[in-house]
């Protein structure tokens, strides 16, 4: 399993697809597999697919809790370096 | 070559030389959660574990929670068995529908698979749904619909045995989860432990295999918290999808279709890449 980081929807875009930006980095995901996503919703991806929407107070607090346990920092670190 | 992603990610690289394979790297990297937890308080770690993972969440924690309860330290309370079933299901499917038509050329079953993941939250629905979701695709059985076509086309192409009887058995193993919820079976799992000394161990049945927890508590806290995922098992080492490939591989594009088919056999739950290079 991935970690299940939050990732805020910055742009909706044709054909269920949407931008997100996780940590500055942007990038392409589906949002065939949830329903009523809006820009400004956070959503846990999987495979390039949000998996779950969540609002953005859980959304805050969960990545609270992931970069206080230290899980947040490597992740991000990634997604900059695949940029 | 291409990076494993730390936040959880595998990739498989190998040489092909003269139709085989050999320099074998299997790289699995999946997220700290074990070591994040400690130093919490039980309860505040149990509570933490279905925020940190995307993907079997309610197995996780009942996993943590049953290790919790070995190690002589009761917390939380255990999801409805259907719960379980639903996500064991949602992996199942995502496999099935998703993944396993790119491999004969067809496109990915997105619209079925949506609209049954709208019935995860109310046990009847998710009942209805999936009977009605299998009615639909796999009509006359785990060998019928696209997945008859699919080993139609499998099967023209030369693909290995294994690659046909995996396909089958993840579509068996739908209807046997369809049953199994239907009837209201109790949810495969189990634990052990020694209260006296504060450690526990819990195992709950995943798509994928057995998922195990380990809790070693000290002054109430967590001193030690081990996740230990089917993909970890599957994945330690290329034996696994050796076992899965066809004996002669007449090219490095066809042993890299050989190696993903095989990995995705062996389903892990993080996402992966295949690289081959000719030698």
């Amino acid at each position: 399993m991935c970690l299940a980081i939050p990732t805020r929807v910055v742009e909706l875009l044709p054909d269920h697809q949407a931008l997100v930006d996780l940590g500055g980095v942007r990038k392409a995901i589906s949002l065939e597999l949830v329903d009523g996503v809006v820009v400004g919703d956070y959503v846990i991806l999987h495979v390039g697919y949000a998996l779950t929407r969540l609002d953005p107070e859980e959304a805050r607090q969960t990545l609270a809790l992931m970069a206080e346990a230290g899980l947040l920092e490597q992740a991000l670190g990634d997604a900059r370096e695949g940029a | 070559m291409s990076a494993t992603p730390r936040s959880g990610g595998l990739r498989v690289c190998a040489r092909w030389q003269e139709g085989e394979l050999d320099a074998w790297q299997v790289q699995l990297v999946r997220p700290p959660v074990g070591r994040a937890l400690v130093g919490l308080p039980p309860e505040l770690a149990l509570a933490r574990i279905p925020l940190y993972y995307s993907l079997c969440a309610h197995a996780q924690q009942e996993a943590g929670r049953l290790a919790l309860l070995a190690a002589g330290c009761a917390h939380g309370t255990p999801p409805e068995a259907w719960r379980l079933w639903g996500e064991c299901l949602h992996e199942q499917l995502w496999r099935l529908l998703l993944d396993w038509p790119a491999q004969w050329g067809d496109e990915p079953l997105r619209a079925p698979f949506a609209r049954w993941r709208a019935s995860l939250g109310e046990r009847a629905c998710l009942k209805a749904a999936t009977r009605a979701l299998l009615t639909e695709l796999l009509p006359d059985g785990p060998e019928s619909g696209f997945v008859a076509r699919g080993l139609a086309l499998l099967q023209a192409e030369g693909a290995a045995p294994a690659v046909g009887a995996g396909l089958v058995a993840r579509a068996r193993g739908v209807f046997e989860q369809l049953a199994a919820l239907e009837q209201d079976q109790p949810y495969p799992l189990g634990m052990d432990g020694s209260p006296g000394e504060a450690c526990g161990a819990a195992w709950v049945h995943t798509a994928r295999g057995a998922l195990r927890h380990h809790v070693q508590l000290a002054q109430g806290r967590v001193a030690e918290w081990r996740v230990d995922a089917p993909t970890d098992r599957n994945f330690a080492d290329e034996a696994g999808i050796v076992k899965r490939l066809p004996v002669w591989l007449p090219s490095p594009a066809r042993a890299r279709q050989a190696v993903e088919r095989a990995v995705l056999l062996l389903d892990p739950c993080v996402p992966f890449t295949v690289e081959v290079v000719n030698a």
